[in-house]
């Protein structure tokens, strides 16, 4: 069974994927996750533990998405490519809410230094498990390689969600961005 | 000085930059410009048209923060690291509302789809400048290295806007992006015919 704060945070998520951090109030989340009123409020006392959650749960959905139902990933460039480019679908398709809302999570940071310091411990942690599997995937330069890959997913996703490309195929995107990388060979 | 259209325009995209696309209207635009009431709407009958207005003026704005005050770009991989990376720090300093306003309006193009086809021809406009630029440059699959840089510069100012880095050195990220893609300057293959590595 799911726990109450997936639950509670994931229809936190809805929300401000549909109406924007605007839309995120502890009685719209307690309707949203069909719970009695007050739950939300118990678990996150104030708006910022709320908005704190939902950031640490996108997060948390977007390292699944990566790694989708399978927990290992092959090291090697196909495996890496078929990964990722296994994430940009589920970010334009069935998890569509989390990339919303991140892009009205991201603008909040933008405006709010405090939410920030926070964001950069979740990105941390995502990005610790994707450098060690880009460099035993054979990457040169996996620090300079991974940087450049999540920018261009982070793009990639980005345009095509307002402006998908016919026949768009996203592993294949990623394979070529790879072999002009120069990684040595498996 | 500025044609009302445009003055319009980016009190509009400024508005949409701070407080998102909830706080486009009409009447929002006038006060913000300090337009007597009814002048936005006299230039953008609909709200369609106001943010198809904004869409152009966007593509107009980008332009200019990538070719910078001369309207001049080096044809050479330093130059289009320079200039884009002029891009990127103006995304995220001082035409921060450009850039907010962007991703408000595309994430509104993702849930309406009315949008989409004057979004796909401004998108057009720019690829086809940026195209005949880089190929200008030197690159030998232009197509291939329009898509990696827009995705790659739109990533990084989308986390650069939430999470600056300390010592952002942006012109050094693109140029060793740049240099994965083996460019050949025309420029530099003529000066230098004897230079074997270069095909």
């Amino acid at each position: 069974m799911e726990d109450r704060r997936s639950q509670l945070l994931d229809a936190g998520l809805e929300l401000v994927a549909t109406e924007g951090l605007g839309g995120l109030t502890h009685d719209a989340v307690d309707a949203g996750a069909q719970v009695p009123a007050g739950c939300t409020e118990e678990c996150f006392p104030t708006r910022e533990a709320l908005i704190q959650g939902v950031t640490e749960r996108c997060i948390e959905r977007e390292l699944e998405m990566a790694t989708g139902p399978r927990p290992e990933i092959e090291a090697s460039p196909e495996g890496i490519a078929a990964s990722f480019g296994h994430f940009v679908l589920r970010a334009l398709g069935e998890d569509r809410a989390v990339t919303l809302a991140r892009y009205a999570l991201h603008a909040e940071a933008a405006r709010t230094p405090s939410l920030r310091e926070f964001y950069a411990v979740g990105a941390d942690t995502a990005d610790t498990w994707a450098l060690d599997l880009v460099r035993r995937a054979g990457a040169r330069h996996p620090e300079r390689d991974f940087g450049i890959m999540a920018n261009y997913v982070t793009g990639l996703v980005f345009h095509e969600l307002a402006l998908p490309s016919p026949e768009f195929d996203p592993v294949d995107r990623l394979r070529v961005l790879i072999r002009a990388l120069g990684w040595n060979a498996p | 000085m500025a044609d009302r259209r445009t003055v319009l325009l980016d009190a509009a995209l400024e508005l949409v930059g701070t407080y998102g696309m909830r706080g486009l209207t009409h009447r929002a635009v006038d006060a913000a410009a300090a337009v007597p009431a009814g002048a936005t709407s006299n230039y953008f009958r609909t709200r369609e048209a106001l943010v198809l207005g904004i869409v152009e003026r966007f593509i107009v704005r980008e332009r200019a923060m990538v070719s910078g005050p001369h309207n001049e770009v080096d044809l050479s991989p330093d130059g289009v690291a320079t200039a884009l990376g002029r891009f990127v720090r103006r995304a995220v300093g001082p035409d921060r509302a450009v850039t907010l306003a962007r991703y408000a309006i595309l994430v509104e193009t993702a849930q309406n789809t009315g949008l989409r086809e004057g979004m796909a021809r401004g998108a057009d406009q720019v690829d086809t400048w940026a195209l005949s630029l880089i190929t200008g440059a030197g690159s030998q699959h232009p197509g291939r290295d329009l898509g990696v840089l827009a995705n790659y510069v739109t990533g990084l100012v989308l986390h650069e806007l939430a999470l600056p880095s300390p010592d952002f050195d942006v012109e050094a990220r693109i140029r060793a992006l740049i240099d994965t893609f083996g460019w050949v300057t025309p420029q530099f293959s003529l000066d230098r015919p004897d230079t074997t590595d270069v095909v």
